[in-house]
């Protein structure tokens, strides 16, 4: 049965190899295809064109070059579909542009085109070496907008570039770029510099000055971070191998991942009670964090508090307070009594405990402080504990005298006691002071339920002690208290009611307008109420506010009638409509401002989106318009109907900046570009321009459209590709982002123009095995070790036939006569059967070097039994991986482990002749070292020994003439 | 002082044992028996027979033995702490199936590490097999010594 799947298997994969059938998904176009493009060019029929590729590419690129934006355009296009044929074409070319500055249009036509590509461009832009900088710009402006896994591994080889700002274009656009589990490892490395192996330590070294760090380092732990539970554990794979400094960097990180598994606990505990004391307290926080303290934290954080050292005591209390235990707490509290020197530091780090009933006896002495900070801080955690804390109401009546902390200390006392008789007694007797008699009033009324009498007799002090008691008081503070209302029902004098309204106009809360329909206001007092009702931030209906505006809708005074018309509309009652004709009276440049405020408060709905357009279209200032549109992009964003809403107009009337709008949604769904397709056919002509430049480089462009596209980008070209360069994001200039003015100009002109390009770009993501047609597992998963050759290592062998013929012969003298060889890329892959192996990592002899179960003892003696019983290990294996192909780097799947018993039989295939007759760039050996536990495999990473270790005991001195 | 010897038998009636020396000569067994296939498990692991799955194979042993053994001695300092002596009997037979299931238990126990080199399996592959009928036979030791060390019978006067 097994021998009927893989003669099975073999067959379907020499099929699927069929370079006929690959050469459409790949890199290589169809004959078909190149002549189609070739009688488009020339206008004859495809029979009769026939084209040479030098001619085709000499017609190409003159297009492509010319000033005709049409011809340009659709140059772009045929070099797209033309995929791994262009690329040769294009990279020269964009070596030779870059020096001539005038040319740089065609430079960015290439950039971007080179980019729609994808992959299979990729082994072509091997720009490391050239000592051009600005092609290594390109190249990395190239690299940014792929987005692919590939385009990011190639990026890393551009991390220790030469040219300080390529190294840091290079760095922000892979840190910009979307991430995956896998690409971990680079992400740490740019968060602490630390090295992970050899190449990381040259990375390291060539970025030690680097002016950025620091912001790169943050960016890319936010990365890391957004990546969740899918970094858990590479992260923990990683931390087995790591220095010190990286992994109190993956004990932090672990702790900012809020999902705590078993085995981020088992490492996190076990760097607990790590000898290095950062580690130690990293770890503990990490842990803390997590909600997870165990006795462990605990003992080992009440260890090192005991220490000689004030550093690690202080290190140490963080974490006790961290821990927030009441006993945890005592430790801390004991050895800031005993320990002086370090007391205020102590007091400083328990103030930020939080306050219990059972906590409260070792924080209260804190209250007693020199440092302000320290005080005020356990004041407001007192405060916010509520009455579980008033143990505390003594100390803190005897703070009361202290004004640092009066108001503070008042707010802790109403929060713990409230209505306690000697609080209420204290706080009555600051009513009159001028700085806290207000927040006195307040607590007083909020807490206390403060009688009628009580509020006369401090309305009455005002005759006493003049006004400023009245004026002191904070109103603003007051929002909320039914027991105001009541007061100010009260029947009051007419002067002292007319001192509480004229206070109450000072504020500008909505909750000022429900009492103000009982003072007798004069002209002015109500003109100035009217006036800030839309700055008033009222979030739900407002029967009394609207009540107030009713009230003086129909004044005798013009003035007031129209300032509480204009009120009206910043209600929430104000309808679509009528915030619309009213709209319509204002002066153009204050519209968009004004409709903003208006329709703050209005849902997303195709109503206000109708009330926005109209705005748009009908301001006829450009200022105002762009303002217009901007809210317009503001006010829908995360609006699902904006979409339709610009679909359906696009069949109407469209401004170009509705065209942008709707270019956004261009490389989501085929609705916006068939609306933008529509704008472009039917529009008005200079907005249907605008539409054809987004679609100019689309490769989905029908005939009848892009002969349309064709004509209207004739009109006005470069006017229209001018402004949409100027209108474009430009999402590969991190400069305004970190605040760099240093950008270099080069590339902050490729960014700004090829952003024009993402919406085609962007649109496209393939993967490695679409374009190669292989089945080759790409990349590989990750190895114990792996190692990589190059041309240099091998002495005449050029071609890969070469190197397939002394890898074929080398093994097969190794002993590895089964191997499995498939193409990869644009090379090819040999992979060894899964071998036992000695721990020194030579193979077993004869057939139990293939077998996967236990070798029973063949002949009993005494030694032999002992040796078997107590030392023999022979559960290691070992797999080894050859990828021969141009890419210089291979960054391996972290999160995936290879299958060591079907990843052979996964590999069996042809390598075409075809293929090898390529020339040999790289040979990338992986090595996975196995152990059998029991029925599961485990990978052994990190490996004793290395790759090339492995290679020579196993019989393979591969680099040897 | 009075713990003195008891009579091993009584008179018209099936031969007895204390209990107290029963439990003894079991607490004995397994202490011995227990000892021994540890410090073989404890020479394999730190000579690296076991890399990598130490922790697997003493995963292994511990539940094997530990509740019998754990049993064994809380009851066995229990008593430690009363000063008279039990008088509590078992019949000889009784006694003497206990004695033969500990002994062949803990003797499978060792088999299954010290076979291991003739045998194709792995040693935690072995083990994992080995629940297969050292499971059964831990049930019928566990009830075997629950009796004798968690009832009492006291000896008819």
């Amino acid at each position: 049965m097994n021998t009927y799947i893989r003669r099975l298997l073999t067959i379907v994969t020499l099929i699927l190899s069929s370079p006929a059938i690959w050469a459409q998904a790949g890199c290589v176009p169809s004959p078909g295809l190149i002549d189609a493009i070739g009688a488009r060019r020339t206008n004859k029929s495809s029979e009769l064109a026939k084209l040479e590729l030098s001619k085709l590419k000499q017609l190409i690129l003159q297009d492509l070059e010319s000033s005709n934006l049409a011809l340009r355009a659709a140059a772009f296009r045929d070099l797209v579909a033309l995929k791994g044929v262009a690329v040769p074409w294009l990279v020269p070319l964009l070596h030779r542009k870059l020096s001539q500055l005038d040319e740089r249009s065609t430079t960015i036509y290439a950039i971007a085109a080179l980019a729609k590509i994808g992959e299979c461009a990729i082994p072509a832009l091997d720009a490391s070496h050239s000592d051009d900088a600005a092609f290594r710009t390109a190249i990395v402006a190239v690299l940014s907008l792929m987005e692919s896994q590939q385009s990011k591994a190639r990026l890393l080889t551009f991390f220790n570039d030469k040219d300080e700002q390529i190294r840091y274009h290079s760095t922000i656009a892979f840190i910009n770029a979307s991430f995956v589990a896998a690409d971990i490892p680079v992400l740490l490395w740019l968060i602490d510099e630390g090295g992970l192996s050899d190449s990381w330590v040259k990375l390291s070294e060539a970025l030690r000055d680097y002016p950025l760090k620091v912001v790169v380092a943050r960016y890319a732990a936010a990365r890391l971070i957004e990546l969740g539970d899918d970094a858990i554990r590479p992260l923990l794979e990683l931390y087995e191998t790591s220095a010190l400094p990286t992994q109190i960097t993956i004990c932090r990180l672990l702790g900012e991942i809020k999902t705590p598994t078993l085995m981020q606990e088992s490492v996190l505990e076990g760097a607990v009670q790590s000898e290095s004391v950062d580690l130690a307290i990293t770890a503990s926080r990490a842990l803390i964090s997590l909600g997870v303290t165990t006795h462990l934290v605990v003992a080992r954080a009440t260890q090192l508090i005991q220490s000689s050292n004030p550093d690690v005591q202080v290190k140490a209390a963080s974490v006790l307070v961290a821990i927030d235990s009441p006993e945890s707490l005592a430790v801390v509290s004991r050895v800031a009594e005993a320990k002086l020197s370090i007391k205020s530091q102590l007091w400083a780090i328990l103030a930020g405990a939080t306050v219990t009933a059972e906590s409260l006896p070792y924080l209260l002495p804190l209250l007693r402080s020199d440092d302000e900070q320290t005080v005020s801080k356990l004041i407001v955690s007192i405060s916010k504990t509520g009455p579980k804390a008033s143990g505390a109401r003594e100390d803190l009546l005897a703070l009361l005298s202290d004004r640092r902390y009066m108001r503070d200390v008042m707010r802790a006392l109403a929060a713990i006691a409230p209505g306690a008789q000697d609080v209420t007694t204290a706080l009555i007797a600051l009513l009159s002071d001028r700085d806290f008699g207000g927040e006195s009033m307040k607590l007083l009324l909020t807490n206390w339920r403060v009688n009628h009498i009580t509020l006369s007799t401090l309305l009455q002090a005002k005759d006493r002690q003049g006004r400023s008691i009245l004026d002191s008081w904070s109103w603003r503070d007051m929002s909320d208290i039914p027991e105001l209302d009541k007061f100010l029902a009260a029947e009051w004098s007419s002067e002292t009611q007319q001192d509480i309204c004229s206070l109450l106009a000072h504020s500008e809360e909505s909750f000022s307008y429900r009492l103000y329909g009982r003072c007798n206001f004069g002209t002015k007092t109500i003109k100035r109420l009217l006036e800030v009702v839309e700055w008033i931030d009222a979030k739900n209906n407002d029967d009394d506010l609207d009540a107030f505006i009713n009230k003086y809708m129909a004044s005798s005074d013009a003035e007031v009638t129209r300032l509480a018309k204009y009120a009206h509309l910043f209600s929430v009652s104000a309808t679509l409509d009528e915030i619309y004709h009213a709209l319509h009276d204002i002066s153009d440049s204050d519209r968009p401002g004004i409709a903003e405020r208006l329709l703050a408060r209005k849902s997303c709905d195709d109503q206000v989106l109708n009330v926005l357009f109209d705005l748009v279209r009908q301001s006829k200032d450009a200022y105002a318009r762009y303002l217009a549109i901007d809210l317009l992009s503001r006010k829908a964003r995360g609006c699902s109907s904006l979409l339709d809403f610009l679909v359906a107009q696009a069949q109407g009337e469209m401004s170009e900046q509705l065209v942008d709008l709707l270019g956004d949604f261009v490389p989501q769904t085929s609705s916006a570009r068939n609306a933008l397709a529509l704008v472009a056919m039917k529009g008005d002509k200079r907005v249907a321009a605008h539409a054809a430049l987004m679609l100019a480089f689309d490769v989905n462009i029908t005939d009848s459209e892009a002969d349309r596209v064709n004509e209207l980008l004739l009109v006005d070209a470069m006017e229209v590709e001018l402004q949409g360069a100027f209108h474009a994001l430009s999402p590969l200039s991190p400069g305004a982002e970190l605040g760099n003015a240093e950008i270099n100009p080069l590339y902050a002109n490729y960014a700004t123009i090829a952003s024009i390009f993402a919406y085609s770009v962007r649109s496209s993501q393939g993967s490695f095995s679409d374009i190669t047609g292989t089945q080759c597992d790409w990349p590989p998963p990750m190895p114990s070790t792996f190692s990589t050759y190059s041309k240099a290592d091998f002495h005449g062998v050029n071609k890969l036939s070469d190197i397939f013929a002394i890898l074929s012969s080398g093994l097969t003298k190794a002993g590895y006569l089964d191997t499995g060889k498939t193409r990869c890329g644009d090379g090819f892959e040999i992979i060894t059967k899964l071998e036992r192996i000695k721990a020194d990592g030579t193979p077993f002899q004869g057939v139990n070097r293939w077998t996967q179960s236990h070798i029973p003892l063949q002949h009993f003696s005494v030694r032999d039994y002992f040796k078997a019983l107590f030392l023999e290990n022979d559960d290691e294996f070992r797999l080894t991986l050859f990828i021969v192909n141009s890419a210089p780097a291979v960054v391996p799947r972290k999160n995936e482990i290879v299958n060591p018993t079907t990843h052979y039989l996964d590999s069996i295939g042809t390598v075409s002749e075809e293929l090898l007759n390529q020339s040999f760039k790289y040979c990338h050996v992986f090595i996975y070292h196995f152990r059998k536990i029991g029925r599961r495999w485990a990978i052994q990473i990190p490996d004793p020994l290395n790759a090339l270790q492995h290679l020579q005991k196993a019989g393979l001195n591969l680099t040897e003439p | 002082m009075n713990a003195g010897k008891a009579p091993s038998a009584s008179i018209g009636g099936p031969a007895t044992k204390p209990l107290d020396n029963v439990r003894t000569i079991l607490a004995t067994i397994w202490l011995i028996g227990t000892f021994g296939i540890a410090l073989i498990i404890i020479l394999q692991s730190l000579l690296g027979k076991y890399d990598g799955v130490v922790q697997d194979v003493w995963s292994w042993f511990l539940p094997t033995v530990m509740p019998t053994l754990s049993m064994i001695i809380t009851v066995l300092a229990y008593t430690a702490m009363d000063h008279t002596y039990q008088k509590a009997i078992v019949r000889t037979d009784f006694y003497k199936v206990a004695v033969s299931l500990s002994g062949a238990y803990l003797f499978v126990v060792a088999l299954t590490i010290l076979i291991q080199p003739f045998t194709k399996y792995s040693p935690l592959e072995l083990m994992t097999i080995s629940n297969l009928w050292l499971g059964p036979m831990q049930s019928l030791v566990a009830a075997c010594l629950g009796i004798l060390f968690v009832s009492r019978k006291k000896q008819n006067s």
